[in-house]
């Protein structure tokens, strides 16, 4: 097999099929993912670098935590523009768009995680009991890429996890052998 | 072996992190290197911006290993407007550290003969190919630390996870050739 790096040119919003909850976003070579960018509520920045914290510490515990969104790799950010403080949350996973926002409620309340979206505004109070709040909240703060590139395209955390870990065991019996 | 998903809480005041030739030396995340960086387009420039995300794909689909030099995992561009004028993004999950991909992005671009997509940017030093420092210092200033970072297969590179996947293609190989 020959992996062949390659980059995708992603169509506007207005040439993509309608989903349950909008346009659905199509796979590209860096998978799924999103830009998620909301303004911070003033005074609640420092809550988030705090909140990091809280998440490092509940992974080193439970690994597994965030295992149910499938993602690859999560990046959260504060930056400014004019004045006004943002947060970005950015991901690459495995599910389409929507059933991460599905998943994603489910664990929020498990994992702490719902405290770094409340300091946003516009973040729904009643996320808790209404999911279908989470994803319109993340769709209307979502903004699409429009190229998107993969050193190993289209393979999915559980293929690379898999590939790592025969690639550990192979190494592991050939040094046995010596 | 056992690859435990790590999260990792990024220093937030740049200034206590060690300093090197261009500014602080951001560590290395689960998440490996990366950036993301934000800038305002310049004034009816965003069909140019556009543009270049066909121009990439076709270069990258005509020469899969352009790109080789700067090793990367994922690239993903993004525009957005939140109110204050239109703004590009560039995120990037990579291997080298942040100064050494701008400057092996700096060689590469020139060796290619090819413009960047970062000239339509408010603040660009039009004089990059002959003034790489300008440049990364363009980056420097554009570039919007994470304060916190997520990998699922933390630290590995891309490289070893391409080894990974062709041994594990080869092996698939290997054993449907025994049937």
């Amino acid at each position: 097999m020959e992996i062949k790096p390659e980059a995708m040119a992603v169509p506007p919003i207005s040439k993509l099929k309608q989903g349950k909850y909008g346009p659905v976003f199509p796979k590209t070579p860096a998978c799924y993912g999103f830009s998620v960018i909301a303004k911070v509520i003033p005074g609640k920045e420092e809550h988030l670098y705090n909140h990091a914290k809280v998440i490092e510490k509940g992974i080193a515990e439970n690994p597994e935590l965030l295992k149910v969104l499938q993602a690859h790799y999560l990046r959260w950010l504060v930056f400014e523009i004019n004045g006004e403080k943002y947060m970005m949350y950015q991901g690459i996973f495995d599910t389409d768009f929507d059933k991460y926002c599905e998943d994603a409620s489910l664990i929020f309340g498990q994992s702490g995680i719902k405290s770094a979206f409340e300091a946003l505004e516009g973040w729904p109070e009643d996320y808790a009991t209404n999911p279908a709040s989470i994803v319109k909240f993340f769709r209307d703060h979502h903004w699409p890429s429009f190229l998107e590139y993969s050193e190993h395209p289209y393979v999915s955390c559980e293929e690379i996890k898999k590939g790592l870990n025969l690639r550990a065991a192979f190494s592991e019996m050939l040094d046995q052998m010596q | 072996m056992e690859i435990k998903p790590q999260g990792m809480a990024m220093p937030s005041d740049p200034s206590t992190l060690p300093q090197g030739k261009f500014g602080p030396i951001y560590p290395k995340s689960p998440a490996c290197h990366g950036f993301t960086i934000i800038a305002k387009v310049k004034e009816g420039r965003e069909g140019t911006v556009r543009e270049y995300g066909n121009t990439i794909e076709k270069a990258v689909a005509a020469y899969p290993d352009c790109l080789a030099p700067l090793k990367l995992h994922y690239l993903r561009w993004v525009l957005f407007d939140i109110g204050n004028g239109l703004h590009f993004m560039y995120q990037g999950i990579f291997d080298t550290d942040f100064d050494k991909y701008t400057e092996d992005a700096v060689a590469l671009f020139i060796s290619l003969g090819v413009n960047t997509v970062f000239e339509n940017l408010e603040g660009f030093p039009m004089d990059w190919k002959t003034n790489p420092d300008a440049f990364v210092k363009f980056v420097r200033e554009h570039q919007r630390p994470s304060f916190l970072e997520y990998g699922e297969y933390p630290f590995f590179s891309a490289d070893e996870i391409k080894k990974a996947l062709q041994l594990k293609s080869a092996f698939t190989e290997m054993l449907d050739q025994m049937q």
